[in-house]
């Protein structure tokens, strides 16, 4: 306390003389000098060994920490590649003494990588292990494993335990997979196979004894290696860069995550309970980093399954961004989905755990996909506010994906001298570019995003950095920070928070015989407000592990409970203080957990299937317009409910995309039967985009109205036409051409309302988009119904509402006719009001803000429960490369800017105040390649340029702008003023809200959403996040998954609610899947 | 004493009477041509122009050298006008302007818009300016020639503007098929293909793109012993058995503008001139070789220009409309998943083979005017570290370069056999009807 005060004496001794002062700042780096820490991971480029050579040359050591003489204070181990390894003993106030030589651990291996510190030999003492390279460009050693002697020294016995692995190792994590009771290993190799040609997954089955991963069961102080037998069968192409082990799906069985660089999948190896894995990324994963690096696992939202997060190397400063070759083409992305890769897209990805074995990815909602070339994340709560924040390292010697450094300068080098042995030398390779870059610190929030406090949680320094710890070094209840560095001092952070309020525990573990630190342990503690998962798994980050404790930080609250589940499910339940470190014992005997020996139930799916599946045809709009932000033509099914052969019961018709007929299902009491029309056939051609059940004639029957789009069809295209079918009352349907006046558009939506009060149905059509002229607003129409002809309204009205995609008819101003309510993409909703029959705009009168969004979908319901109808409205969310505020909108300018007699859109995203083309240099050349590469042929030139440097600010202020200022879906709040716009909470921001249904369930009236969209340029991925959602208010909704109805990843494109037989469905139409009926009732 | 004085005197009246003309034959040095094709030919290798794109590039500026040196030497040469489509008559050349010297300018000027490192054309254009002003060239010639070349460069890409190329820019990529028989991108990037529609550019000499369509390539079927499969096979064994020279050759044929090499992380590029800029190489050492005046040479190269902007038109036309599937594709997938071919297989589809159908169509045109019999070392790639070899005809060379894509593992033996066909055919039609000396003499040359 004395020396506290002295501090904060200090602190504003030096604030009255310093403007800047670096006490500000959570984090204080401690110098070698102070610290006594030396080591530097130090490599040179030679002309035998670099980054062209060894694939993995820039890829850094790791860092070990652990109490290894059990005085209480954590101390380091730091691998160097090349060089010494050093161990550094904790003297306490963040001193270090060097006593590497003396304790015997200088290592014997040529290339050292990962480094774990775990008592392998069960005697309370860690012992360390540290991953090596053998057999390449000449490094000879193995993995060495040096035993704690007790006494300050440790003897090298990889041998007699069975871990002299002579392999291409990276890391090791022990965990005890068989619940035996001891520790197992699983070994991270990295492969060696020639990167440029994709394997076919499915062929990739081959061992390789150097490359492939391992896992080594543990017979009684002896690994065996048990790969084999515990079908690891994939892996030989395996570029692992980190392993993590967690309980994914909270069975009570540890599971591993694989992060693999390159083409390869990361490996999500889920437990067996029988000695066995199996590998199912593809089942818990929409995407996977693709170049993944570091990962690390902790429970984030509280609710008890962890999520995980990995690294890859997407550069969020705009002139590094550009510079880099990065993304992939769609090209290379269909290719690698035929031969059965998973998504993998290059950023960093942040996988939230559902715990119903989905995972759904929102980096970018988060804030945390981009970090540049990332290498180690690992979660901690640094302010103890209860919220893991994440420290993450970056930084590469050079960067090898420079794109002048890949077209213009390694070939002049090359060409000039020509060596066919060794293309390139040290000289060529010292042009390649630094990628020294300060290493990022986020502080996680309450939903799930992140704040960037890199610059604001300690004085940011540009650095190499590679693995990486966290632990409290000066045991004064916060936990500090030590990274390896390359060609640097290693970094020791001290965390000084100033802990007036907020509260913590850290817990250590006394396990049993075999496990004395009780690895694999898991620990709950509550709180008032709030649950904390952890479970103790030493091998984190990157190459690098953690000391066997946990550290909980509590946001100032006190503890309700601690329970402890032990690695057998044993079960210890506590009630203690906080802010303190307390061990926790393990008494063998003590009761074992409930749910120990198997998963959480997971719903069962209790769906009908309908034994059709909605067929979307596959167009890549983004061969014909390569700059089109999104595209337009996979916005099916049409969909439509009604009695069309008056019998009683409901039927159904589906839409057809191109190429698949239409079908109609007629409900019966023994459920639905496909009704054969045979113009459904005829008309397979057309891709239906909405669909509505009518009396057109007013002959007493259900007609049939359905809509034509797709972005396929261009100009006056025979499929560009809405067709009208005409109902015999029967529910036979023919084609009527010659009610409907002549108009093509590519459409989006049909609603029905008899606007002139005479007695019959007329008809606002929404135009989605002018096909091939993506950002060119079509004209949506007003269909006028005279005695089942109709003819086109002459009103000028519906003629520029931009990009519709959805509209309501409501009677807004209550005057007894149904005003129009219109969204569309790149503008604010609107209203169009009626005065007997004609239709002016009245936005400006009701909508007290006028956010422009990426509207998707508009349905009245009231949300507030105050009695009066709010409108809730479908965007695409904050899971994407778009940003926008109300300051700082998206832009898009259209025109034809080449003038080469083709319009195109260019998109501007704002970033520090500056607008910056969203697509890199190539894509725009690939549509403007004179305009683009005449003005910059060097990317370094492109890089870093204002969208009025590249464009040009004449050409920028002839073309046509819109904006978008709000992503967030949200609902129109009715209030006396008017509507107000009002965002939905962070879980409906995870993707696009492009199907909202009102369904009734339990006589509860409430709303599904959800959405999904793939037809997207590479970079921006696919928004697959978006889990469906009920909603009965802002306080109560949640996934639908609640209900037992499971769409996770899927493209669902339409929702219906239908009753047969007294039982109420939810009809689900996902994209090239099975047509579904869930009930809404039965279950719960 | 006084005499000696007297000489001298003279003697300088007399060289400072030689001086102000002496430029004129200095002006007439085709070095001065060749280096500028050189220079043009540097920077399409350092841009990364396509094969096709590449003929353009070289096509225009050439044609516009040619014809300010019709114009001129009305005696020995006839225009092009009315001989290629839609070329109109050039603006008239003023009296103090320098065929040879606005020649040059028009050249670099349109060559200039046409590239997009503009900083190393306007290099070159300087240190042309500094040996024109070396050779005593008067202020008045240079910018009577320079104002001139900047009329005839307005002319020729006004001409240029109409070939459809700049709205090509804009047409839809190619969308994969997946049946396949058809053409899929290949490693190591997988690109997508190059200049799906080329066809739609302006031809020059021949009526359409499709004016020699080749006959259609064998019916794809992977039963053993088909005649498409005997095919596949015979680039798989001759793959895995190449002699030394074969790889010599592949190798020294390849040509292809953008290589790529991946080690891990580290990606580079490996650049050479295309197929056509060898030809064009081939131009300088014959036009060398037969001491061809300043007009000659950029007739020769006019003609290689001529036959490889058409060539490349009618292959690419095919190549697009058969989407025929690469070897590579093919053997990865049912013979040898590790398969690679010895060159890097390049981003379009395989029939008929590019270098068969230009190269022959070169040699066909460089025969008329050098003849059947020209024997010629080829040094053309040197710069990239590759050996000379040597011919004894144009046929010779071109025959040799189209066989290379068989022993590079890039090509079927029908795409090589139909492409030298259809290469024939056109530089036949070329040559034909393109008359450029109004004497049937061969050609002129420098003393």
């Amino acid at each position: 306390m004395f020396q506290k005060s002295k501090y904060i004496l200090l602190a504003l001794w030096v604030g009255l003389f310093q403007t800047q002062c670096s006490n500000d700042y959570l984090f204080n780096e401690v110098s070698p000098t102070q610290s006594g820490i030396s080591f530097a991971n130090q490599l040179t480029d030679t002309e035998e060994l670099s980054i062209l050579d060894y694939l993995y040359f820039y890829n850094g050591g790791g860092v070990a920490v652990g109490d290894i003489n059990n005085d209480g204070l954590e101390d380091i181990y730091f691998t160097a590649n090349k060089g010494e390894n050093k161990l550094y003993l904790n003297k306490g106030n963040l001193q270090f003494e060097d006593i590497t030589v003396a304790a015997g651990v200088v290592g014997n291996a040529d290339w050292n990588t990962g480094v774990t510190m775990v008592d392998v030999n069960n005697d309370g003492w860690l012992d360390i292990y540290v991953c090596a390279v053998v057999g390449i460009h000449g490094f000879r050693g193995y993995n060495e494993l040096y035993i704690n002697q007790q006494d300050g020294t440790f003897k090298e016995q990889a041998v007699r335990y069975g871990l002299a692995l002579q392999n291409y190792s990276v890391s090791a994590a022990f965990f005890d997979y068989d619940r035996d009771g001891d520790l197992d290993m699983y070994l991270l190799n990295h492969g060696l196979h020639n990167t440029s040609n994709y394997s076919n997954f499915e062929n990739n089955e081959e061992r390789n004894e150097m490359s492939s991963d391992k896992l080594l069961r543990n017979d009684d102080g002896k690994f065996v290696d048990v790969s084999q037998a515990a079908q690891l069968q994939l892996g030989g192409f395996g570029y692992g860069l980190a392993v993590s082990v967690a309980d994914i799906n909270a069975d009570g069985w540890d599971d591993l995550y694989v992060s693999n660089d390159f083409f390869e999948d990361d490996y999500l190896y889920i437990n067996q309970a029988d000695g066995t894995f199996k590998e199912q990324s593809k089942d818990y994963f929409s995407q996977v980093s693709q170049f993944s690096m570091g990962n690390d696992i902790a429970d984030l939202n509280h609710d008890g399954y962890p999520e995980i997060m990995t690294l890859d190397m997407l550069p969020q400063d705009e002139v590094v961004l550009k510079r880099s070759k990065g993304n992939t083409t769609l090209n290379m992305l269909n290719r690698k989905r035929s031969l059965g890769y998973l998504d993998q897209f290059s950023r960093n990805h942040l996988q939230l755990n559902t715990g119903r074995e989905k995972f759904l990815e929102i980096a970018q909602l988060s804030g945390v996909d981009a970090t540049d070339w990332s290498w180690s994340v690992l979660f901690a709560d640094f302010d103890l506010d209860g919220f893991q924040d994440m420290h993450i390292t970056n930084g590469i010697y050079r960067r090898p994906n420079d794109a002048d450094y890949i077209n213009f300068i390694s070939s002049e080098d090359i060409q000039s001298k020509l060596n066919l042995t060794k293309l390139m030398d040290t000289e060529a390779l010292a042009k390649m570019p630094s990628g020294i870059v300060p290493n990022k610190l986020f502080q996680g929030q309450e939903d799930l995003t992140f704040k960037d406090q890199s610059a604001t949680w300690l004085k940011e320094k540009p650095s190499m950095s590679n693995g990486s710890a966290v632990a409290d070094f000066d045991r004064d209840g916060d936990l500090d920070i030590v990274i390896n560095n390359f060609n640097a001092p290693a970094t020791l952070l001290e965390n000084k928070l100033d802990r007036e309020r907020e509260t913590f525990l850290q817990l250590a573990f006394k396990g049993p015989k075999k496990n004395p630190f009780g690895v694999g342990t898991k620990a709950t503690v509550y709180t008032p407000s709030k649950t904390y998962f952890q479970q103790l798994h030493l091998t984190r980050g990157y190459q690098s592990s953690l000391p066997p404790q946990m550290h909980f930080g509590l946001g100032g609250e006190p503890i309700d409970s601690l329970v402890v589940v032990w690695p057998n499910q044993q079960q210890t339940t506590l009630f203690p203080a906080v802010n303190q470190q307390l061990t926790v014992a393990y008494v063998a005997g003590e009761k074992k957990t409930l749910k120990a020996e198997q998963a959480p139930a997971l719903a069962q799916d209790v769906s009908v299937d309908l034994g059709r599946v909605y067929k979307e045809n596959y167009y890549p709009e983004f061969n014909r317009e390569k700059l089109m932000p999104y595209g337009i033509s996979t916005e099916g099914p049409g969909l439509a409910i009604g009695d069309v052969n008056a019998d009683g019961w409901e039927d159904i018709y589906i839409g057809g995309s191109k190429k698949s007929p239409a079908i109609l299902l007629l409900g019966s009491s023994t459920g639905y039967r496909e009704k054969e029309i045979p113009v459904f056939e005829a008309h397979r051609q057309f891709e239906d985009v909405d669909a509505l059940f009518t009396d057109i004639d007013i002959d007493g029957d259900l007609d049939l109205f359905v809509l034509s789009g797709g972005g396929e069809y261009t100009h006056k295209s025979p499929y560009l036409v809405d067709r009208i079918y005409e109902n015999d009352g029967q529910g036979n349907f023919t084609y009527t051409p010659e009610r409907l006046p002549e108009y093509f558009h590519t459409a989006s939506v049909i609603v029905a309302n008899d606007i002139d009060d005479d007695g019959d149905d007329d008809y606002f059509v929404g135009s989605r988009a002018v096909s091939g002229q993506f950002g060119v607003a079509p004209k949506s129409h007003l269909l006028i119904n005279n005695n089942g002809k109709l003819t086109l309204s002459s009103a000028s009205t519906f003629e520029d509402l931009g990009m519709v995609t959805d509209a309501l008819f409501m009677d807004v101003d209550e005057d007894g006719d149904a005003d129009l309510w219109v969204v569309s993409e790149w503008a604010s909703p609107r209203i169009l009001e009626n005065n007997k029959g004609v239709f002016s705009e009245a936005t400006e009168g009701y909508l007290q803000t006028q956010p422009k969004g990426l509207w998707q979908k508009i349905v009245p319901y009231d949300v507030d429960k105050d009695g009066d109808i709010d409108l809730v409205l479908g965007n695409v969310g904050l899971n994407t490369k778009f940003k926008a505020t109300a300051s700082l909108p998206l832009k898009m300018y259209v025109d034809d800017f080449d003038e080469n007699g083709q319009t195109e859109t260019i998109l501007a995203l704002a970033k520090e105040e500056k607008y910056y083309p969203l697509d890199d240099k190539d894509k725009l050349a690939g549509q403007l390649q004179r305009f683009i590469r005449k003005r910059y042929n060097a990317y370094a030139d492109f890089a870093g340029k204002t969208i009025e440097q590249v464009v040009g600010k004449d050409k920028l202020s002839k073309a046509v702008l819109h904006t978008v200022d709000e992503l967030r879906s949200g609902y129109l709040e009715k209030t006396a003023e008017g509507y107000r716009f009002q965002p939905l909470p962070t879980a409906f921001q995870y993707g696009p809200l492009r199907t909202i249904e009102e369904i009734n369930k339990d006589d509860q009236s409430y709303l599904i959403m959800g959405g999904a969209k793939e037809d997207l340029p590479p970079y921006q991925g696919v928004w697959k996040a978006q889990q469906p959602m009920y909603f009965s208010s802002t306080e109560a909704y949640g996934p639908l998954a609640d209900w037992g109805i499971n769409l996770f990843h899927e493209h669902l494109a339409g929702l219906e609610q239908v009753t047969l037989n007294e039982t109420t469905y939810l009809l689900t139409v996902c994209h090239n899947q099975p047509l579904k009926l869930y009930p809404l009732n039965d279950i719960d | 004493m006084k005499n000696l004085a007297l000489f001298f005197c003279s003697l300088f009246l007399f060289l400072q009477c030689a001086e102000d003309t002496s430029y004129q034959e200095k002006l007439k040095d085709p070095t001065l041509f060749r280096n500028a094709m050189e220079n043009l030919s540097d920077i399409v290798v350092y841009d990364i122009f396509s094969p096709p794109v590449a003929s353009r590039v070289y096509m225009y500026p050439t044609i516009a050298a040619y014809e300010i040196l019709a114009v001129n030497y009305p005696v020995q040469y006839r225009s092009l006008v009315g001989q290629v489509n839609a070329l109109s008559a050039l603006p008239k050349m003023p009296e103090n302007a320098s065929a040879e010297l606005a020649a040059l300018y028009a050249f670099n000027q349109i060559g200039k818009s046409l590239i997009f490192s503009e900083d190393r054309m306007e290099t070159f254009q300087e240190e042309l300016e500094n040996t024109i002003k070396s050779m005593g060239v008067p202020r008045r010639v240079r910018s009577a020639s320079r104002a001139y070349a900047d009329d005839v460069t307005q002319h020729i890409l006004a001409w240029a503007s109409g070939d459809l190329y700049n709205q090509t820019r804009t047409y839809p990529k190619y969308t994969i098929l997946e049946e396949e028989k058809f053409w899929k991108p290949t490693p190591p990037d997988y690109m997508d293909g190059i200049e799906p529609h080329w066809n739609k550019i302006r031809t020059l000499v021949l009526d359409s793109a499709s004016q020699f369509q080749p006959k259609p390539p064998l019916a794809f079927d992977l039963t053993k012993d088909s005649p498409f499969q005997q095919q596949l096979q015979e680039v798989f064994e001759v793959g895995d058995n190449l002699t030394d020279e074969q790889i010599e050759i592949a190798k020294f044929w390849d040509c292809n503008p953008y290589v790529t090499h991946h080690r891990g992380h580290a990606m580079f590029a490996t650049k050479k001139i295309t197929p056509g800029g060898h030809w064009i190489g081939i131009t300088k050492i014959v036009t060398e070789k037969a001491q061809t005046d300043f007009v000659a040479t950029v007739d020769a190269y006019a003609h290689v220009s001529m036959a490889l902007f058409d060539a490349f038109i009618s292959c690419w036309d095919e190549k697009w409309n058969t989407l025929v599937v690469r070897p590579e594709t093919l053997i990865n997938k049912h013979y040898d998943e590790d398969w690679m071919p010895l060159l890097q297989t390049p981003p379009f589809p395989e029939y008929t083979s590019g270098h068969s159908v230009i190269s022959r169509a070169s040699a066909v045109v460089l025969t008329k005017l050098f003849g059947t019999q020209f024997a010629f070392d080829d040094t053309t790639e040197e710069a990239f570290g590759l050996p000379t070899r040597s011919y004894t005809s144009f046929i010779h060379a071109s025959e040799e370069a189209a066989i290379s894509r068989l022993y590079g593992g890039i090509h079927y033996m029908m795409a090589i056999e139909e492409g030298v066909k259809q290469g024939e055919a056109v530089g036949q039609f070329i040559a034909q009807n393109i008359e450029t000396r109004r004497t049937a003499s061969a050609v002129t040359t420098t003393e």
